[in-house]
């Protein structure tokens, strides 16, 4: 008997560790046709059916973006819902954009890592006109010191009437707002609906390595719309943004935050740490994209008095190198040891609390075992005094 | 040379005209006994009617969480190490980390579960921070809470709902002129394709993306490249002491796709 029961108790023990260590799954799908992009249509109402599947949680639905005030949800009846978009009579041309989204909602907050998951439709409405309109943007690379700029602007029309010209025209300011020259695209002309790009480049002959600004205009058929863009200006170089100043004595992590200060990426950085003339650091390289701000580090081992000591970073970037001197810090590690001895305290209190509940316990049980040898003598004299 | 005769003629005519008339008719009556009727001359009735048929094509926006929880457990830093590091990716400092659950199921494996191509993003609640969750330390203790993204045909950490990725996914999609915007899984604060910091961000609230942004969509449906893994990260100071209270955090994974 008692062996059947350990064997029903290690097959419990089984199923339950079995349990535990199945990977947990969980899903979320938004069903519908789809319906993006959409023409506006004035007074158009358009309506959508869509179904929440592989959920057995709570789910809510939403609409956010552009138009929110024409577009409604139905209720959400056994996990299903219609979408409905009442177009107004008038819109300003463009491009517009809403998401419908269904998120599970947390039955209850427990301890540890989640997860829930939400799924999104992103639309987009294009809304037309019967005049001329377009939609601008104007972009620009970040460049190396004498690497002329090439601007581009993107122009796309949302009429349905062709245009028979547009051109761009780039005007360039430093962070003094000071004009430092002006370039002018090519002129094409532009069919109704239609996009097309517009390019200049620009000299930066003579421009210090820094943030410009860019203004943009592009004209056609006797309108102009404005965009703007910023573009860097570098030269191979890497900054050193910020880095540990004070470690405690011992074992200490360190940091140095870097940015590539130039427009191609930069591989094998990385970064030797001196104290007091002495290597105590040399850190795994890693590689930085262009303009890109990264962080490199270690572990040092300082075995020093508390005190301020000489330090030098040593930074190292395609074959280039660069130095920052500095005065390190080195202070008592006595936080963490005064938490370690409050451990330890807490630890023997521990120990001496559950070394008097076992005697006290054993104490009882002793008392009871006692108490009943005594019972079981006095029974034993009564019955030989009835016997006799 | 005697001319043949007209009536030898007609005579030929007439024959050929019988023979005709007789193959036809025992073909007819073949066709008949094919259909299981022995007449020798019948009258088929067809009939006929117009069928109409719909076809609608669902778009499935689909997420499947492969990996849903992760549990650290509780622990300690071990007395002789500066700091515990563990992850879901590499496990833990088996000396220096002493108690923690070692997290041999890997990270979160996301899975595009559709029929259209999506982006995948995050947000974070409750304590989103190192701070927070691992808990307040003294002012120069190393924390560290951070995720970082890789495609599942690298990471091989099986269990998918669909076959198991041999493809990188997340590579694709057009953002301005590059036609290449995104080429794997990489966390980023922002919406363009450079990651952070060596594509690894720390957890916030505000979350990050994890494959492509809210307007290109490069993680395919397609069954060979269609899943992620996010890993977490985690390093606790030796000066840190647990306040007693386990912390929650939730991680909300959501798929973008055009609508």
């Amino acid at each position: 008997m008692e062996h059947k029961m350990s064997k029903n108790n290690f097959i419990l023990l089984l199923c339950i560790l079995f349990a535990v260590s199945l990977p947990s799954l969980t899903a979320l799908s938004l069903n519908g046709p789809k319906l993006s992009p959409i023409i506006f249509e004035p007074g158009r109402t358009l309506t959508n059916h869509y179904a929440i599947t592989d959920t057995n949680k709570q789910v809510e639905v939403r609409v956010g973006g552009d138009l929110e005030e024409y577009i409604r949800i139905t209720e959400v009846i056994n996990n299903e819902f219609d979408l409905i978009i009442s177009f107004p009579d008038y819109l300003t041309p463009g491009t517009y954009h809403f998401d419908l989204t269904a998120e599970e909602v947390a039955a209850s907050e427990s301890g540890g890592i989640g997860t829930l998951l939400s799924v999104s439709k992103r639309f987009i409405v294009e809304v037309y006109t019967y005049d001329k309109y377009v939609e601008i943007s104007l972009s620009a690379p970040s460049v190396n010191e004498g690497t002329p700029v090439h601007f581009q602007f993107s122009v796309t029309s949302k009429g349905y009437k062709d245009i028979n010209f547009i051109q761009g025209r780039i005007t360039v300011f430093d962070d003094h707002n000071n004009t430092l020259g002006t370039v002018t695209t090519e002129e094409k002309p532009l069919k109704a609906l239609g996009s097309e790009t517009l390019t200049a480049d620009f000299n930066t002959e003579g421009l210090l390595a820094d943030e410009y600004r860019a203004d943009g205009i592009v004209f056609y058929d006797g309108q102009q719309k404005t965009a703007a863009t910023v573009f860097r200006i570098g030269q191979m170089d890497l900054l050193l943004l910020n880095h540990t100043i004070e470690v405690e004595e011992g074992f200490s992590e360190y940091t140095m935050e870097v940015l590539n200060n130039w427009g191609n990426e930069l591989r094998n950085v990385y970064a030797k740490l001196f104290v007091e003339g002495e290597e105590v650091l040399q850190t795994p390289s890693i590689n930085l994209e262009p303009w890109q701000q990264g962080t490199v580090g270690g572990i040092i081992n300082l075995e020093k008095n508390p005190g301020p000591y000489p330090a030098l970073i040593k930074l190292f970037f395609e074959g280039e190198t660069r130095e920052e001197s500095f005065t390190i810090t080195v202070i008592e590690k006595a936080s963490a040891e005064e938490l370690h001895a409050k451990l330890e305290r807490s630890n023997r209190n521990l120990a001496v609390l559950a070394s008097v509940i076992v005697l006290l316990t054993s104490s009882i049980v002793l008392l009871m075992v006692l108490f009943k040898r005594k019972e079981k003598r006095w029974k034993w004299r009564k019955n030989d005094e009835f016997e006799k | 040379m005697k001319p043949i005769p007209n009536k030898v003629f007609v005579l030929l005519l007439a024959i050929a005209l019988v023979i005709s008339a007789a193959s036809m008719v025992v073909n007819l009556n073949k066709l008949g006994s094919l259909a299981g009727n022995g007449n020798l001359f019948t009258a088929s009735a067809v009939s006929s009617s117009v069928g109409t048929s719909n076809l609608s094509i669902t778009s499935s926006t689909s997420i499947t969480n492969n990996v849903a929880t992760i549990n650290f457990g509780a622990g300690t830093v071990n007395a002789s190490c500066p700091v515990c590091s563990m992850g879901t990716e590499r496990g833990k400092n088996s000396v220096c980390c002493v108690s923690f659950t070692n997290i041999t199921t890997g990270g979160f494996l996301l899975e595009n579960t559709g029929n259209v191509n999506i982006s995948v993003g995050f947000v974070c609640t409750g304590s989103c921070s190192a701070a927070n969750f691992i808990g307040a330390a003294t002012s120069n203790a190393f924390l560290l809470f951070t995720v970082d993204a890789l495609n599942n045909g690298a990471t091989g950490q099986g269990a998918q709902t669909g076959a198991v990725d041999t493809v990188k996914s997340c590579v694709g999609g057009t953002q301005g002129d590059n036609p290449l915007a995104f080429d794997g899984w990489t966390a980023r604060t922002n919406q363009s394709g450079t990651p952070g910091n060596n594509g690894t961000i720390s957890v916030a609230s505000t979350g990050g993306w994890l494959c492509g942004n809210a307007t290109v969509y490069p993680l395919q449906a397609d069954n060979t490249q269609d899943a992620g893994v996010v890993h977490l990260n985690i390093t606790i100071d030796d000066a840190e002491v647990g306040t007693g209270i386990q912390k929650n955090v939730t991680f909300t994974f959501n798929a973008t796709s055009s609508g």
